[in-house]
């Protein structure tokens, strides 16, 4: 099997799949059992296989690169919306540092796509990641107080967990050049922190 | 033998130590130093981090992504300290 037919099998779906889990990412979604291939909830997965073989996309370094920085500037931009409708501290601080770490990695992906001569380039999944995006804006602009806090927190819980698995089953393996899957793994470190503290954050708001 | 040079001395020279923070760490996690001494942190991160003293002694506020902050070891004693923006980094200085 050729290269390019493996890469459009298997993270195309995947990434699709991502996208999907995104935007159903604050409405109530049953905890249903993943699909072991691709490591998406099967209630997804059967949503998934429809789009995916409508628009089979491969994602080059370009497109990668594009993904990296809608994902950051994606939660950077729900950072600041917690940072001044948050009403706990520990969420307050939780999105300034969401703040400051995505935009610090954004500030890196930029910086070398720019060195190594690539503009990143729109596609499938980062107009996915941006309409799921949308739709959490309107759900979190709508509470306030310990509602908000809560839904804050929940909705990062699982956007780091989706970023993350993104970035290990499609992103980092299939990035071709070797400074930017350097630069996807370091981000991976911080993203893994990120979804810890969002989780320690959920235990103490549920008590 | 180092003891010996240590209390003929009429005065320590005072050292620099380094801590680098790499991949949301603290390396070297605990560090013994010498009253007078200095610490040097050095962040290879991409993301600004903090060394902030839990009882307060000191505080390096933001150190920027490549950026570094130092601060003159006084207060004898252990001093835990965290990063604000990863509370789960965590490390100590030892000042003896």
């Amino acid at each position: 099997m050729s290269p390019l037919v493996r890469l459009t099998r298997t993270v195309a779906p995947a990434l699709l799949g991502f996208g999907t889990l995104l935007a159903g990412a604050c409405a109530k979604t049953d905890k249903s059992t993943t699909d072991t291939a691709t490591g998406m909830p099967t209630a997804m997965a059967a949503d998934t296989a429809k789009p995916a073989a409508a628009a089979a996309t491969t994602l080059n370094d370009a497109q990668i690169a594009h993904v990296a920085v809608t994902a950051n500037s994606i939660d950077s931009a729900a950072g600041e919306m917690a940072k001044q409708k948050g009403s706990s501290q520990a969420v307050k601080a939780f999105a300034r540092t969401m703040i400051t770490d995505h935009s610090a990695v954004n500030k890196q992906a930029v910086a070398l796509a720019k060195k190594l001569n690539v503009t990143p380039e729109d596609n499938d999944v980062s107009r996915q990641l941006q309409s799921g995006a949308e739709q959490s804006r309107k759900t979190l602009q709508g509470l306030s107080g310990a509602a908000f806090d809560k839904a804050y927190i929940d909705h990062e819980v699982e956007y780091h967990q989706a970023v993350l698995d993104a970035l290990d089953k499609t992103l980092i393996p299939g990035a071709q050049n070797a400074e930017l899957k350097a630069l996807l793994e370091k981000a991976r470190l911080a993203f893994a922190a990120h979804l810890e503290r969002a989780k320690s954050i959920q235990g103490t708001l549920a008590q | 033998m180092l003891a010996i040079v240590a209390t003929s001395c009429a005065r320590r020279v005072p050292r620099s130590h380094e801590v680098v923070i790499r991949n949301l760490a603290f390396e070297p996690a605990v560090l013994t130093v010498a009253q007078g001494d200095t610490v040097v942190w050095r962040n290879t991160d991409f993301v600004p981090h903090t060394a902030t003293a839990r009882e307060g002694t000191w505080d390096s506020k933001t150190i920027a992504a490549s950026g570094e902050w130092r601060v003159v070891a006084r207060a004898p004693g252990r001093h835990a300290y965290y990063c604000v923006f990863h509370p789960n980094m965590t490390g100590e200085i030892d000042v003896r």
